[in-house]
């Protein structure tokens, strides 16, 4: 017998012991309870009396105020609207018969392709400089930078959340009930609108609190886009620019607190509310129905996506563009003057990526094959279930500068490492919970079958659960690390001395280092490539299953 | 020495007695069916004896051992779910060669041993398919192939069938019962279909509410159930209630409604008692013209069925109540019986045929779970 | 109440025809079941009429109307789906009353009727019960009351019984018919159940992959049908290869090695291989005497079905006989390794050419 073949016996039979098996999902939530959950959550406490210094400063506490208030506010009309756009789409996507179908399924994920360092820029180019909504339509629709732009860019950047989410249920959603509506002689409309949404209300909920937890997280390119106003992590990083800590620390800590609250609070009572479908109006919505009314419908919906998502989210290409032509390219590939700096923070993006995504793949396979088969009993998995969701709902600027605490205080931990566990706590979630939705997917049935047949849980791993979940896997790994190639809120928090690349981009488009427009243009067009590169396998992998 | 024992196995989920105090012993390659109505608890009962639930309390023994506290994977019996659970991602012979390789056998020796297997189920030219390129009776086959190649010698099947077409189902369960015979296994085999566990069992274990209500070879069973719900549930059965008016030997005389009285040959029951007289539907005989044996009764005719190889006939007896009569089809068409509703008939029951059962707690209606 | 027309209906999926030529009628107020294996269309036929999915050729009328362009809710239908389909976020009461509801009548109307199909129905649902909390028996009928609260014309059935257990099964089919009988309404059923069709049905419809195979009244196929799939399909029978020895008047004789016997048939030549199909009840056992030379076996298995035994006989020309007999003429002859004679009930026997693409091809089930 060979001896890896022998390593592997030993090694199925350690995971048949009971405290084999403990110990493989201990470590998976001591990883998540340490490395992911409590630095980022409760690290800010440490900070102390400091804290409460920003309450004895009443100009500062207003203006505090003034920006939490700003970003919830934000965020729940820009998820309002993304769900009342990106539905129909999604519902177009899933059950329309044309062949245009899956190429516009394609062009909605274009905002996800994007780093959202590179929308910003798209954004404030599109909607505020002659060259693009200007050119199109005249100067009176330009917009400066303020909080009109930070909604027209969060309503992009949220658009394919939600389109994501809703074709994935509309894919899974028995269409037999809605059939079933029908055939009682209910119109299409109808139909929908009393059975199916109701029965898709899950994913609704899920959509929306995927989509205001981006709009309230995002800090990079929303501190582009900005100008003077100030929401939550665009104060913070004002904050922190100016060099005051108790407004940093204190604002973070409301942020922390009120996103996992309201959170939570969604988690519970939406399953409890009722949408209203007690009232039918047979003629009008017979009319609804028909042909004509349903194509106007989708040619707005296609309208908004083009002019509010897809344009805009492309703008950046114009400025790339022009810099092939004026010979900025040669400079970017000799890596002369900032192109130097340039190359250097790619690297260092690349490599956190891939650290911090190889963690999370390792540490997250037990903690989702505990949560996605309830091993450790209903309510711890449920518990956890919750709690892994966390670390995505707080804004990331306030999460760097909590675990910038946390760890801070421990000397010997470098800047690097520092950056590591950022953004491994950030992209974990991504990650966990795209391998739990495909174990949930496995019948049990399977590995009790397995089981009586005599494998040990560790071959049931091997041979079972990592198969029938690998483009899962793969596509959890790809999300995750797309995720820290784009992360900025929490890099700007944590890093004093090393750049990433979207910092970086931040920097030149907010003039902290001077680069020409056309820099700008092909810094951002080449970060957009390698994502698009990275997704394109991600979008290979997928379309296989 | 039994291969299966039960000793007072019970199973609580939650508030949920879902089995009672289960005691069960099998003989080693005994073919045994375990019928119920759904939510009995027949699946529970196979995963308590497949190790994949723990028991509350009582005992598991296999071949002699305790293993009451073993885990499934140490048990050596072999679970087939209802959905067969084939491994999609694995062709048939991979998924056939799982078990043996689980056990520790080589590569090659499990590939080995699949094919064989796969030729004892006739599936060895398609060992290259892939499970959802097959068609439902192929997987159920493949199912089995998968269950018996690690040779455990206990094969657990829960509703094996249930996904096949009526049809095709009569034909494959004799297949069933011969493949497991030829290789000596044990079986038990749960259905809520009687005809199915009549047709193929060596013994029956009736489950009700998580209890055993007898457990005994299918002409037992058939012959001499022990309740109302049995009679009911295993072949149907006409039920009459009513009170013992004459007792003597072989002879019981109950009184129905007023008038009519029906004389049963069994002899169980003493003067006074509320009882339940039962007869199957092919012991009720249709009769044209009136008679004066006993046990006769005139009644409108209300509908007939065609079956196949009978004709069903729902009689309404007024007062006395309706009944059921099934009259083999070749005898319906000779005499000419008669099949329009409301037309009049006779109908007989054979003393010899009537089983008498205590009246039930429980309306007679909610006891045999009628709709 | 109207009649259903198909009319040489098509359907594709990829390269395999789910439906090719399907013709049907079907008449005012009768109840027809369409059976056949899995996969051979039936599903798809009904949701066609339905207006489910859209045919690729062909017309369908129901009453003299040409239905093809008119969407499931403008068809005035009642469908019970094979999945039951209640909506779950309803309650029992709420879904028999979605009907109604929108089409935008009376509330209060509403409600009464809703009770009223309720009753007719048997159905005993609390106001606050959801699908989920009913057997699966109560969810059915449910489901059927729903599919009548919406004043149907013609009422399509896929699988209504399915999902049940086979006792429920048995006595709910009943209901299913009488609460149609009683509201006159025209039924489709679908369903792989041969004994469920054949017991409720006026006409059944015999379908094999994508084609109409028969139809006729249950009887009629039953004791004499014309294919011998048919045969096979709703019955066990016997299949017994055979050779013509004469052939006169729809009676012919045949020969079985050198064992003769007559059946049922006509149009056959002197010489002719033929096969013929014999139903088990068809087949009758008796004591062997000294001089029985024809038609003698031993037998070899005999299994109680409980209402009939069902007796396996080897024959002595190595030919093996399925019989079924009553449990009380059972008692007298046929156990094992007794020595019996085969007898088979006169018309019981028909006599059938071979299938041109082969008797496999023709029995095969799936």
């Amino acid at each position: 017998m060979s001896l890896s073949r022998r390593v592997v016996l030993f090694l199925d039979s350690i995971s048949g012991s009971r405290n084999g098996r403990i110990a493989a999902y201990a470590i998976g939530v001591l990883f998540f309870l340490v490395i992911v959950f409590v630095p980022p959550v409760f690290g800010i406490l440490l900070g102390g009396s400091k804290i409460f210094e920003m309450l004895s400063n009443p100009d500062l506490l207003n203006r505090g105020g003034s920006a939490i208030a700003a970003s919830f506010a934000i965020a729940v009309t820009v998820s309002l609207m993304d769900l009342a756009a990106g539905l129909p789409m999604a519902w177009f996507i899933v059950r329309s018969r044309s062949g245009w179908a899956s190429t516009i399924d394609t062009l909605a994920n274009i905002p996800f392709i994007v780093p959202t360092v590179a929308l910003g820029y798209s954004v404030l180019a599109f909607w505020g400089s002659s060259q693009g909504i200007g050119y199109l339509l005249g100067s009176q629709f330009l917009f400066s930078p303020g909080w009109q732009m930070i909604v027209l860019l969060h309503f992009a950047f949220s658009y394919p959340v939600i389109v994501r989410v809703m074709v994935g249920a509309l894919q899974g959603y028995k269409e037999v009930y809605e059939t079933a509506a029908r055939t009682l002689g209910a119109s299409a409309f109808t139909a929908v609108r009393t059975v199916s949404l109701p029965l898709l209300k899950p994913a609704l909920v899920a959509g929306f609190l995927l989509a205001f937890a981006r709009s309230l997280s995002e800090t990079g390119a929303t501190v582009m886009v900005a100008g003077v106003f100030e929401n939550g992590p665009v104060f913070i990083q004002n904050a922190r620019a100016a060099g005051q800590e108790s407004p940093l620390l204190f604002v973070s800590l409301v942020l922390i607190v009120t996103s996992s609250l309201f959170f939570i609070a969604i988690r519970i009572f939406a399953p409890k509310m009722r949408l209203p479908i007690s009232t039918v109006w047979p003629r009008l919505e017979k009319r609804l129905s028909s042909t004509s009314a349903m194509t106007s419908r989708n040619l707005l919906v296609f309208l908004v996506f083009a002019l509010f998502v897809i344009v805009p989210s492309l703008f950046v290409v114009l400025p790339g563009a022009g810099a092939v032509v004026d010979g900025t390219l040669q400079e970017a590939i000799s890596a002369q003057g900032i192109w130097s700096n340039y190359w250097q923070s790619m690297g260092l993006s690349y490599l956190i990526a891939l650290v911090a995504t190889g963690l999370n793949v390792v540490a997250g396979l037990p903690m989702s094959v505990l949560i996605a088969r309830k091993r450790g009993g209903r309510a711890i998995s449920g518990i956890l279930d919750t709690l892994i969701n966390i670390p995505i709902v707080v804004p990331s600027i306030a999460l760097g500068v909590s675990i910038g605490i946390f760890w801070g205080g421990a000397t010997g931990i470098s800047e690097f490492w520092l950056l590591v566990l950022a953004h491994a706590s950030i992209t974990y979630t991504y990650f966990v919970r795209s391998m739990i939705a495909a174990v949930e997917s496995i019948p049990v049935e399977v590995e009790d079958v397995a089981r009586t047949l005599g494998a040990k849980p560790l071959m049931i791993f091997r041979r079972l659960t990592i198969p029938l979940s690998k483009y899962a896997l793969v596509a959890g790994a790809i999300m995750a690390f797309t995720r820290s190639i784009d992360e900025t809120g929490a890099t700007l928090a944590v890093a004093k001395n090393l750049t990433t690349a979207p910092v970086l981009m931040v920097n030149w488009v907010t003039g902290k280092v001077p680069a020409s427009s056309h820099a700008i243009g092909l810094g951002l067009g080449i970060l957009v490539l390698t994502s698009f590169a990275s997704l394109l396998v991600l979008t290979i992998a997928t379309r296989r299953t | 020495m039994p291969t299966i024992k039960l000793v007072d196995v019970t199973k609580v989920f939650g508030r949920i007695k879902s089995i009672d105090r289960v005691s069960l012993q099998i003989a080693e390659g005994e073919y045994v069916c375990v019928l119920g109505p759904t939510g009995a608890g027949k699946t529970t009962l196979l995963r308590l004896i497949a190790g994949l639930e723990t028991a509350t309390s009582g005992r598991i023994e296999l071949d002699g051992h305790d293993v009451t506290n073993i885990r499934a994977e140490d048990r050596n019996a072999s679970y087939v779910p209802q959905q067969y659970a084939l491994f999609p991602h694995m062709t048939i012979r991979d998924n056939v060669a799982f078990g043996p390789l689980a056990r520790g056998f080589t590569s090659q020796q499990s590939l080995e041993t699949a094919g064989e297997m796969l030729k004892l189920v006739r599936l060895a030219h398609r060992a290259t398919a892939f499970p959802h390129e097959l068609s439902g009776g192929m997987q159920q086959r493949v199912a089995l192939a998968r269950g018996l190649a690690g040779r455990s010698p206990l094969l657990l099947l829960d509703e094996p069938l249930g996904a096949i077409d009526a049809r095709l189902r009569v034909i494959l369960r004799y297949e069933l019962r011969k493949l497991a015979k030829g290789l000596g296994v044990t079986v038990i085999h749960v259905t809520h279909d009687q005809q199915e566990a009549m047709s193929i069992a060596d013994r029956i274990a009736v489950l009700r509410d998580g209890a055993i209500q007898q457990f005994g070879r299918p002409s037992e069973i058939y012959g001499a159930p022990k309740s109302p719900f049995l009679a009911n549930f295993v072949g149907g059965a006409n039920f009459l209630e009513g009170v013992v008016v004459r007792e003597a030997r072989e002879t019981t005389m109950i009184d129905i409604a007023e008038g009519f009285s029906i004389t049963s040959s069994h002899d169980s029951h003493d003067m006074g008692d509320s009882v339940v007289a039962s007869f199957r539907q092919e012991g009720t005989l249709i009769l044209t013209n009136a008679s004066l044996e006993e046990n006769v009764v005139p009644g409108r005719l209300v509908s007939t069925s065609f079956l196949g190889s009978y004709m069903r006939c729902v009689v309404n007896l007024g007062r006395v109540g309706e009944v059921v009569a099934k009259v083999p089809v070749h005898e319906a068409l000779e005499r000419k019986l008669p099949d329009r509703a409301g037309e009049l008939v006779y109908v007989r029951a054979d003393r010899n045929r009537i089983m008498i059962f205590d009246r039930p707690e429980k309306p007679l209606a909610v006891e045999l779970e009628a709709f | 109440m109207p009649n259903v027309r198909v009319v040489g209906v098509g359907k594709k999926y990829k390269d395999i025809d789910a439906l090719r030529d399907v013709s049907l009628e079907i008449r005012d107020r009768e109840y027809v079941s369409i059976i056949g294996p899995s996969g051979c269309g039936k599903s798809t036929l009904l949701q066609c009429i339905a207006g489910i999915i859209r045919q690729d050729s062909g017309q369908i009328f129901i009453g003299d109307r040409e239905v093809s362009a008119l969407p499931p809710e403008g068809r005035q239908l009642g469908y019970m789906f094979q999945e039951i389909a209640l909506f779950p976020h309803m309650t029992s009461w709420e879904n028999v009353g979605y009907g109604p509801r929108v089409r935008g009548k009376d509330r209060e109307l509403s409600r009464q009727f809703v009770g009223q199909v309720m009753e007719m129905a048997r159905l005993k649902i609390g106001h606050r019960t959801y699908p989920d909390e009913l057997s699966g028996g109560a969810r059915q009928k449910t489901a059927l009351a729903r599919a009548i609260a919406a004043e149907p014309q013609l009422l399509l059935l896929d699988e209504p019984l399915g999902a049940l257990d086979a006792h429920v099964r048995a006595v709910l089919r009943y209901e299913l018919r009488r609460l149609v009988n009683e509201l006159g309404l025209t039924a489709i059923h679908v369903t792989h159940d041969q004994e469920e069709a054949m017991s409720i049905s006026d006409r059944l419809v015999i379908m094999k992959a994508g084609q109409v195979v028969e139809v006729g009244t249950p009887l009629e196929l039953y004791l004499s049908p014309k294919r011998i799939f048919t045969a096979n399909f709703l019955g066990e029978t016997n299949i017994i290869p055979a050779k013509v020895e004469d052939c006169d008047q729809g009676h012919v004789t045949v020969s079985v090695s050198d064992w003769k016997m007559s059946s049922q048939g006509s149009g056959f030549t002197k010489g002719q291989s033929v096969v013929l199909t014999v139903r088990p009840e068809s087949a009758i056992l008796t004591s062997s005497q000294q001089d029985d030379q024809q038609w003698t076996g031993t037998v070899k298995e005999r299994v109680l079905l409980g209402d009939c035994v069902r007796t396996e006989v080897e024959l002595d020309n190595g030919l093996r006989v399925i019989a079924q007999t009553t449990s009380q003429e059972a008692e007298s002859v046929g156990n094992v390794g007794e020595r019996v004679r085969v007898n088979f009930v006169k018309d019981g026997p028909i006599a059938y050419q071979i299938p041109a693409h082969g008797l496999d091809v023709e029995l095969a089930l799936e």
